[in-house]
């Protein structure tokens, strides 16, 4: 499997960054679970870690190259799996995005962020010159939009929306010329309008406006992003405590254990806890990029740095929402929100971080 | 894959991406700084506010006693539905579940203000409603149940002027000096001794410092200082001879007082018809508020001290006083009465047709003789008997312990020069010789002349205040009087007071005031009528034809027993005809309880030092 010098390139630092962001966000869970009608939540994140870790492992020991040549396959498979789910998917939450399997539930939408990140990899390693031309840039968005769309709708705009920017990062890195990025631009911002018309529903509009404008709402839309900037601002430079946060534990503030579980974290820990918790996932970035930029090949590089955007993207938007300074938007924080799909498909892109990273070496 | 790509295109552009994410992260960090440190304060505060509730606990009222130490006026458990937050949906089943009444008000006011704080839904809400919304608590969020004693009156209309009762305090009392201490929402004294003490009475509010969670239901408790007991208050009022004047006045209106002539006590302050004071605690709603107020017999006046009547031959008295001082007259004085009077071109007719014959003044004071009083009022300027009227404290306030006394009128052409822009026609003195004319009294200053007349001048403050008495404290029976000096002395001359006495002592012998005689104490008294459709006759004999609501008001003002006298009585029945009819038997019933009361704790007293000597 591996020999004795990649042993020794195993990324153990960012192994143990996983493992302290998760048992922080294990904490979390506790907190504002223990005392409410599901006290046992944290037992089954502890499961997910577990499972996650194991595939992180199995995936960091098979060469990302033989991974990466089954990409299409993974791609077919997960966009006929989103397509079965559209047709003929049960409804859970008000959404299809759950697929039901003999021992629990899964998000094939999570995996095809996996999917995506896998194929667009393969298809810019293999371009040559430095920047992409035009019908790359449309054939590679084609292939990112099937599943962007068909998640789309399900409908889970926060992942659609997830892999659309994991697409536009990973183009941007593979190259893309000023006139054709000033086209691509255009088109989106002519698509925003025909989107706000015809796709968005009214409670997502709804999000927005409350974003723009909590006060008008207090009690509907802007309600979570008002309870989650006072249970910030209210945590203070040291925060009130483990168990001991006011928004948290006397439910004000929403899904605590999953999208907001950030804000928890900033109520009981405060500014402290807030940039202990910065440092580390700004640690485990930036290790990302360095191992991008160590890689010994395109492939690699396309591949550490399509996980890393997925990882980025989330991270950095979930805090922004905590921190009231983008729209609500269900996305859950890596790592650290409870969740299963999301948990182990984290686990399964930094196992493929840490494969490349352990194989930068040429032989 | 090739091992020898050219990778510095893509690492260039992955150092781009480096800068973009640090910089990413520090707009974060310095946004949490923002929030955390820079504006903790605030958001501090408003954490607070959201899980923190400051809640008032009602401090239960004093009680008020009767001299005897029973219990006017206490607290009952009450119940009052809350709703706090913006829960339309517990207030759409909260109207399935419960009755709101026709004064509910549309869901978007209760949930306007229910947004802002806790938020009365219902007052005062059945046991049954208090159960049923306690089970489905769960289904409710943002309801509970508050509980708040309320005033409780257990002699319902007994002497329900003279305690008055207690209303939601208004925006306009909130901010007076009166009030102060008086939280919104809080019941304080609207009318009687429960406004004119409403200070000992009021007590102070409690505070609870709650935690409570997103649905609004309570988790914990911050802090508690409990509600402090209000004062208690024990009034001179005798409530057995309170019940016993009001049950005597049957369907009749007027009132009755009753004073102790040794220091102003007041035993019986009855006005008649009464309402029952337990309505203005509870939810009173506007209905019932407007049934009260539009009542043509007028339940909510108070007569004894708000209502203005002619005195008629009760007058008499301080007519009789003045001539004698003036020595117009001495007790002995005989005149004619042949049944009418001429004067000033006018003929002033006595009651009886027949006429009394000669007779003297103490037995026109029994006999109620006009002519003789016709002539006396011939004799006397009209600023003379303005001024003794005014001695005997007439045409002025009393100084009762209650709210609203009005003053009565002692005329004089100063008045009528004021008042109508007229001058004093003779004529009119020998109309006021008699209690007719334009003098105005209440019960309450005729009760006080009869105490003076009794005590030969002691002239008291009647109140009703007796003591207060620290919360808790088990009240003791008040029965005997303090004899306490008068607050001043009417300056006759003994033979003037004996002469009155005795007039008043033979009215009850053989006089117009028989029907107050009592078999074992000797009463004094003066009856009088009260002319309402005054035409320059007196037609007494006629009075009982006209329709009820024209008939002259009956008088009896009275003293006990006659030498040292205890007890002094004013009664007054509105529309009862000749007051030796009407309104003397009122007042020997009262006379016979007191003196019936009083030989009964005497009994009591023999009977306890008999057991200890034994």
């Amino acid at each position: 499997m591996l020999d004795k010098r990649q042993w020794q390139s195993v990324d153990w630092l960012i192994i143990l960054g996983l493992v302290v962001a998760s048992t922080i966000g294990l904490l979390i869970i506790y907190s504002v679970t223990h005392a409410g009608s599901t006290p046992d939540l944290y037992q089954a994140q502890i499961a997910r870690l577990l499972i996650g870790m194991v595939l992180l492992l199995l995936v960091m020991f098979i060469d990302y190259h033989t991974i990466v040549d089954r990409a299409e396959v993974l791609y077919l498979a997960v966009s006929g799996l989103l397509l079965y789910l559209v047709i003929f998917g049960g409804l859970r939450a008000g959404t299809s995005r759950w697929l039901e399997l003999g021992v629990g539930t899964f998000q094939p939408g999570e995996l095809a962020k996996i999917a995506v990140v896998l194929f667009l990899a393969k298809y810019f390693a293999g371009v040559r010159g430095d920047c992409l031309r035009a019908s790359e840039v449309v054939t590679s968005g084609f292939f990112a939009g099937v599943p962007i769309v068909l998640i789309a709708l399900q409908p889970d705009l926060g992942t659609a929306a997830t892999i659309g920017v994991v697409f536009v990062s990973m183009a941007l890195l593979a190259g893309v010329r000023a006139k054709l990025l000033l086209v691509g631009a255009l088109f989106v911002v002519l698509l925003i309008p025909l989107a706000w018309a015809f796709v968005l529903k009214e409670y997502q509009k709804e999000r927005v406006y409350a974003f723009l404008d909590p006060g008008r709402d207090p009690r509907g839309a802007g309600y979570q992003s008002i309870q989650s900037t006072i249970a910030v601002g209210a945590g203070g430079f040291s925060g009130k405590g483990w168990l001991a946060g006011t928004q948290s534990q006397l439910q004000f503030l929403p899904t605590p254990h999953t999208d907001f579980v950030f804000a928890v974290l900033a109520e009981e820990f405060g500014f402290v806890g807030v940039a202990a918790v910065m440092i580390l996932y700004f640690v485990i970035t930036l290790r990302c990029l360095d191992t991008a930029r160590r890689a010994r090949d395109r492939l690699g590089i396309h591949v550490v740095f399509g996980v890393l955007s997925m990882f980025a993207f989330q991270t950095l938007y979930n805090l922004a929402m905590v921190a009231g300074l983008v729209p609500i938007k269900g996305f859950p924080l890596p790592l650290m929100s409870y969740g299963g799909s999301s948990m182990l498909a984290t686990m399964i892109g930094f196992g493929l971080i840490i494969n490349v990273r352990l194989r930068r070496f040429v032989n | 894959m090739n091992i020898y790509e050219d990778l510095r295109a893509l690492r260039s552009r992955l150092a781009w991406w480096r800068v973009a994410i640090m910089i990413a992260f520090g707009v974060l960090v310095l946004r949490f700084w923002q929030l955390q440190v820079v504006r903790s304060p605030t958001y501090e505060r408003l954490a607070r506010a959201n899980h923190v509730r400051t809640l008032s606990e009602a401090a239960p009222r004093g009680l008020i006693l009767d001299r005897n130490g029973r219990i006017i006026a206490e607290n009952r458990p009450s119940f009052n539905l809350m709703l706090e937050g913006d829960h339309p949906r517990t207030l759409k089943s909260l109207r399935e579940l419960v009755e709101l009444g026709e004064d509910a008000e549309s869901d978007e006011a209760y949930l306007e203000q229910a947004r802002m704080g806790p938020t009365i839904v219902k007052e005062d809400i059945p046991l049954e409603d208090v159960a049923r919304i306690e089970a489905r608590q769960l289904e409710l969020p943002g309801a509970h149940i508050q509980f708040v004693p309320r005033r409780y009156y257990p002699a319902g209309p007994v002497a329900a002027h003279v305690i008055g009762h207690v209303g939601r305090i208004s925006e306009e009392q909130l901010g007076q000096d009166f009030f102060s201490g008086a939280e919104r929402n809080d019941y304080v004294g609207q009318s009687g001794i429960e406004r004119v003490y409403n200070g000992m009475l009021m007590g102070r509010n409690g505070v609870q410092r709650v935690v409570v969670n997103s649905l609004g239901r309570r988790e914990r408790l911050l802090e508690q200082v409990p509600p402090i007991w209000g004062e208690s208050v024990q009034l001179s009022i005798d409530m057995e001879l309170q019940e016993i004047a009001e049950t005597a006045f049957a369907d009749l209106g007027g009132a009755a007082v009753a004073l102790d002539t040794r220091s102003g006590e007041v035993l019986v302050l009855a006005s008649s018809p009464s309402y029952d004071p337990n309505a203005f605690s509870g939810s009173f709603n506007r209905g019932e508020w407007l049934a009260l107020v539009d009542d043509s017999s007028h339940p909510l006046s108070n007569r004894p001290i708000q209502g203005r009547y002619a005195p008629g031959s009760t007058f008499k008295l301080v007519v009789a006083a003045a001539a004698l001082e003036q020595e117009i007259v001495s007790p002995e004085t005989h005149k004619y009465c042949s049944g009418s009077v001429r004067l000033y071109g006018n003929t002033f007719h006595c009651h009886r047709g027949g006429g009394h014959g000669s007779l003297n003044l103490k037995d026109a004071l029994a006999m109620s003789c006009n002519s003789y009083f016709f002539q006396l009022g011939a004799q006397l300027p009209i600023e003379t008997i303005a001024r003794y009227a005014k001695q005997f404290g007439l045409g002025a306030r009393t100084g009762l312990d209650l709210p609203h006394e009005v003053d009565g009128l002692v005329p004089d052409p100063e008045w009528k020069k004021r008042a109508r822009n007229e001058p004093w026609y003779a004529g009119e003195t020998v109309s006021v010789a008699v209690g007719q004319g334009s003098v105005l009294v209440t019960a309450t200053q005729m009760a006080r002349l009869a105490a003076t007349v009794g005590t030969s001048g002691d002239l008291y403050r009647p109140h009703l205040f007796l003591r207060k008495l620290p919360a808790g404290v088990m009240p003791e029976s008040y029965a005997d009087s303090v004899i306490s000096p008068p607050s001043r002395k009417v300056g006759l001359r003994p033979d003037t007071w004996r002469a009155l006495q005795e007039g008043m002592f033979r009215a009850v012998q053989y006089g117009t005031a028989g029907r107050a005689r009592l078999q074992d104490v000797v009463v004094a008294g003066k009856t009088g009528t009260a002319q309402i459709a005054a035409r320059g006759r007196i037609e007494e004999s006629v009075d009982a034809r006209r329709p009820e609501h024209l008939r002259n008001h009956a008088w009896f003002i009275g003293y006990a027993p006659r030498v040292n006298p205890e007890i002094a009585i004013a009664v007054l029945v509105e529309h009862g005809g000749g007051g030796g009819a009407a309104a003397a038997p009122i007042a020997r019933d009262i006379f016979q309880a007191y003196f019936e009361k009083k030989q009964e704790r005497k009994l009591e007293r023999a009977r306890q030092t008999t057991m200890a000597i034994r």
